[in-house]
């Protein structure tokens, strides 16, 4: 049996371009608030009345042939049997080079102490009604007060500083048999994911109804997020 | 038609003028050490002071330019895992690995010149052996860039070229240069009879400087050729280099690093060899630290230029 390739494919005429994958992406995997695991191009395009607007979600493409695995000095970078592009933290070296070589910009790196952008420890948002960071981590253990705990299954929960961080596909979900979080919230069910090397899969069926299109093909990075119905 | 695209990304320099100084250093220090090696192999023991100064310069040179990576890395203590993560795909693996190697073997080669022996027969076999690793060195600090197929200004054939001549020209400028400075400080430079050895020694180093600075020329002529004429991102990555790091790229790496020397040495040539030793000195100098400065820059402009965010091709 072929090994799996998970993907996804994402319904462009479905998508009501409401970022519910943003959000949710962000708080199922600790993401820091100027970071976007998940992300969107928006383009308009053309004078009123004879206007264009698009919304595209863009992720990392967990490409068959990624340039960051193939320009990563450690081998942080890697693929899985299930053909995802995963990053081992604790190989990271904090290059860069797979930023450099990702076409797409999905890749983000904590040049800094990540999470510095939530209020100071000492104050409460509200005095006398909120309770300060500081107390919300004595009283959860949790580094954060939007942490979810599961993500630490397969990756460090909250990336430390000097290395790099991407979109896992939620491997920590699929290893339970879960959607990828994006994909379980999408309300316009736009996000078809699933393994492509299964003839009954969900992408698979929907890319025998659609042909497919892949953000740029020119650099031959054969993606496996593939989007259909672009209007 | 109006089109406006917003996609927000963690935007660069990733790679800053630590980096550049890496290439810079890094390149210069393989030039050297495959300058004092050929010298030496070539001419047998007759530019032995010149060699000495080259193979001390080269272990500092690739010194520095590691360390200045590593200040750039943000976990640079893991950098042995090169050592046992194999990617030989990654042109910074080899760097990792040999790089380091060479650093170590470049020292040893260095220490062997101490003393006054002309000729040793360790030394030479030595230098021999670390070709080939000087070579891999070079090759990774060329293509460093230029594999990076995400990034049109650097993925060119002479890319890889300008890099690799980058490090003759500098290699070698940085070694005269430093060796007027080690004549200046011995006062030999006073001495009528030194300086026109010197001057003697140094037609032959010339003649290669002047044929790698013209390759040089070329091939950014090339490079430029092949980015305005090409598709439609090489168009916009050149557009966008010009917009950023034109001016820097332009005067200070074409004009000041390949035209100017090549004007003076054609100056230099042109006043006499004999009658004007002392202004020959000053034009060497001279010489050697415009290549140097716009060695430097060249290198600094193509990383920042090729970083610059491209604008945004939703292609389907």
């Amino acid at each position: 049996m072929a090994k799996k390739q998970y993907s996804m494919v994402i319904d462009l005429h479905a998508c009501v371009g409401c970022a519910a994958c943003d959000i949710a992406c962000k708080r199922e995997n600790n993401v820091p608030a100027d970071f976007a695991w998940s992300n969107h191009i928006i383009q308009t395009e053309g004078t009123f009345p004879n206007v264009k607007y698009r919304h595209i979600p863009t992720m990392c493409n967990h490409c068959s042939n990624a340039p960051c695995v193939a320009n990563c000095p450690t081998t942080a970078m890697h693929k899985t049997e299930d053909g995802l592009t995963m990053l081992d933290a604790d190989k990271c070296i904090g290059c860069r080079a797979c930023q450099l070589a990702c076409p797409y910009g999905v890749i983000y790196f904590n040049e800094h102490e990540p999470h510095q952008d939530t209020p100071a420890d000492k104050a409460p948002v509200i005095p006398g009604c909120t309770a300060t960071l500081e107390e919300v981590r004595a009283k959860t253990g949790v580094p954060l007060p939007y942490y979810n705990p599961a993500r630490a299954e397969t990756i460090p929960g909250v990336r430390p500083k000097g290395v790099a961080e991407k979109c896992t596909m939620c491997d920590h979900r699929l290893a339970k048999g879960d959607m990828p979080a994006c994909v379980e919230a999408c309300p316009a069910g736009a996000r078809i994911f699933g393994d492509m090397n299964d003839p009954q899969s969900d992408p698979r069926k929907a890319l025998d109804k659609h042909a497919p299109s892949v953000l740029r093909p020119e650099k031959g990075t054969r993606p496996n997020v593939l989007y259909i119905r672009e209007f | 038609m109006n089109t406006e695209i917003i996609y927000e990304i963690q935007s660069g320099p990733y790679w800053d003028w630590r980096v550049a100084l890496d290439l810079f250093l890094g390149g210069a220090g393989v030039g050297a050490l495959l300058f004092a090696v050929l010298l030496d192999e070539r001419f047998k023991g007759k530019y032995q002071r010149i060699c000495r100064t080259a193979a001390w310069l080269a272990p500092l040179l690739v010194g520095s330019g590691l360390l200045l990576v590593m200040l750039k890395m943000g976990r640079p203590f893991h950098l042995f895992l090169a050592y046992t993560n194999f990617n030989p795909a990654s042109p910074l693996w080899w760097g990792g690995v040999f790089q380091p190697l060479m650093l170590v073997g470049a020292f040893v080669y260095a220490m062997k010149w101490r003393g006054d022996h002309a000729q040793d027969a360790g030394r030479t076999w030595l230098g021999r052996l670390l070709v080939p690793l000087a070579v891999i060195v070079g090759a990774y600090h060329g293509m460093l860039l230029s594999v990076i197929v995400a990034r049109p200004l650097w993925n060119t054939g002479p890319t890889v070229v300008a890099a690799m001549l980058g490090f003759a020209s500098t290699g070698i400028a940085v070694v005269m240069l430093v060796h007027l400075i080690r004549m200046k400080l011995a006062g030999r430079l006073a001495d009528e009879g030194h300086v026109a050895h010197f001057l003697d020694d140094m037609l032959v180093v010339r003649n290669i400087l002047v044929a790698v600075l013209l390759l040089q020329l070329g091939t950014f002529f090339l490079w430029w050729l092949s980015l305005k004429f090409g598709a439609l991102q090489d168009q916009q990555a050149l557009a966008v280099a010009n917009e950023i790091s034109g001016p820097m790229f332009w005067w200070l790496g074409i004009g000041v690093g390949l035209i100017l020397p090549l004007v003076l040495g054609a100056i230099a040539v042109w006043l006499g060899e004999a009658a004007h030793r002392r202004l020959q000195v000053g034009v060497i100098g001279l010489t050697c630290s415009l290549i140097l400065l716009g060695g430097f820059f060249f290198r600094l402009a193509v990383l920042l230029g090729g970083q610059e965010d491209l604008p945004v091709n939703i292609t389907f």
